[in-house]
């Protein structure tokens, strides 16, 4: 069994932010690391708790184009510099002491719900989808 | 108490195979009547057929990104990767 999250800190203690649901923040994932934008899209009673060294997100891509499980988003939206591609197919869990940054600016609760059926496609053949023929 | 949803009146003919699909539902106590069973089935077409586009375009998504959104989602699947290697499920 690992320790919760290895030679990291857990969120409180230090550096270790506590994002919230919506929030876009820059991030350092990979080994390498990679800086990159991502979504928080976990629960606040997760994001919040101290207990809990990680949260759910979904990363942005820059190259992209619309499918079931991505979505464009506006820089009017998101408040990144240019039109991006949320990919539902990559929610993943995140350790909260990669999460670098705050930025752009959170999405909205009805842009979240699209986001959340967006990510529920990518693993639920019955997911609700509408898209025309 | 049972919720009802407004119904639209329908008068219509159908085949005889599909009367009796239709009966063997009601007497199978999955439908409670000639029109909950043609609702039944409707349900269960539009979920299907939801089901079938839903798998088609996830397959037309991933057979036609182009080489520059491959090469990208390529590079945050590894990187991604990496990063969960950390996260201990046990929490």
């Amino acid at each position: 069994m690992r320790s919760a999250l290895r030679n990291r800190q857990a969120p409180g203690q230090g550096s270790a932010p506590f994002p919230k649901r919506g929030e876009i923040w820059a991030a350092n994932i990979g080994d390498a690391p990679l800086r990159h934008w991502v979504l928080v899209v976990s629960l606040d009673a997760r994001n919040k708790s101290e207990r809990v060294n990680s949260v759910l997100i979904v990363p942005f891509g820059s190259a992209g184009y619309e499918g079931p499980t991505t979505l464009r988003l506006e820089p009017g939206e998101t408040g990144l510099p240019g039109p991006s591609y949320l990919k539902g197919h990559f929610i993943t869990t995140l350790a909260k002491d990669r999460l670098l940054k705050r930025e752009g600016r959170s999405l909205s609760s009805a842009m979240m719900r699209n986001v959340s059926e967006m990510i529920r496609r990518a693993f639920d053949p019955d997911a609700p989808y509408e898209a025309e023929d | 108490m049972k919720i009802t949803v407004p119904r639209t009146k329908l008068s219509t003919t159908v085949s005889g195979e599909t009367h009796r699909y239709l009966k063997s539902l009601v007497k199978s106590g999955r439908a409670s009547t000639i029109a909950e069973a043609v609702d039944l089935v409707a349900e269960r077409v539009q979920r299907l057929e939801e089901r079938a586009r839903l798998e088609r375009d996830t397959a037309a998504y991933f057979a036609g990104s182009p080489a520059g959104v491959q090469k990208e989602e390529a590079r945050l699947e590894t990187a991604l990767s990496d990063s969960v290697d950390e996260v201990s499920f046990e929490e």
